[in-house]
């Protein structure tokens, strides 16, 4: 009678353990990316898009109504005030 | 001779073991993925705060004109409520506290540093959350938004209008 070879069983455990801790490995950089994924979880009005709204921005529009009806008068210092609020 | 070569039984059951540990362990991985995926709310609060300001910004100007509610003959008008005058519903049973706070400056284009009116509605403290929202560690206090723009009274008067909001509502937009 033989008995089954032990070196045959150490190199299969050293396979298990290594092949285990690929895994560990894999799940943790997989749950790492969920985190990530999970923080990019934010809406912004960038992401809202309908056809008639694309590309306009309300504030700009009104203050180019307001241009138009003042006949673009003091329009340079206007613009410069508005670009340093909004900056 | 037949030689018969017997089974290691003790190997066979530490390997099944062995194996249902790594079930495990991938069954636990996937549920962690999962759970923090879906376990964080969408923040939806940038996108409530800009809305905000536009839908204020077309209470208080529409088509380059000030609402004649809010400045009539070049007098403003202190009574000028933006809840009630806007029609925003900012006050919900969920909440104790206001979670939203607005706040409309008008400006003369010859002093842009000091409003010469101003209308604000909601929970003030928020506003002190402003300052610090881009540090990530408080991302659970309030967002905040502000946006300027131009407009003309029905006496042409020129003003420019600077709309401030921010919006709470922590719990249900960040994982706390």
């Amino acid at each position: 009678m033989l008995r089954s070879n032990n070196k045959g069983q150490v190199g299969e455990t050293m396979s298990w353990v290594v092949a285990t801790l690929i895994i560990i490995g894999i799940l943790i950089a997989f749950i790492y990316i969920s985190v990530l994924m999970a923080d990019l979880k934010k809406i912004s009005l960038a992401d809202i898009h309908t056809e008639s709204e694309q590309g306009v921005d309300i504030l700009s529009e009104k203050t180019v109504l307001a241009h138009t009806l003042a006949n673009n008068k003091d329009k340079q210092q206007i613009d410069q005030i508005l670009g340093e609020k909004n900056a | 001779m037949l030689k018969k070569i017997l089974p290691n039984k003790r190997g066979d059951k530490i390997i099944s073991v062995y194996w249902f540990a790594v079930l495990i362990i991938v069954a636990g991985g996937i549920f962690g993925m999962v759970y923090v995926f879906y376990g964080t709310p969408y923040d939806i609060r940038e996108l409530e705060v800009n809305l905000l300001i536009n839908k204020i910004a077309d209470c208080v100007s529409y088509a380059g004109r000030i609402n004649s509610n809010v400045v009539s003959e070049g007098v403003f008008n202190k009574d000028f409520n933006l809840s009630n005058d806007c029609n925003l519903i900012l006050t919900t049973d969920e909440w104790e506290e206001v979670q939203y706070y607005t706040k409309v400056d008008f400006y003369n284009i010859n002093n842009a540093n000091t409003p010469i009116f101003t209308l604000a509605n909601g929970n003030s403290n928020l506003l002190t959350n402003c300052e610090i929202q881009e540090d990530k560690e408080y991302s659970k206090l309030a967002k905040c938004a502000d946006g300027s723009f131009y407009s003309l009274d029905s006496l042409d008067n020129q003003y420019i209008i600077k709309i401030l909001t921010s919006v709470r509502k922590a719990e249900k937009n960040v994982k706390v």
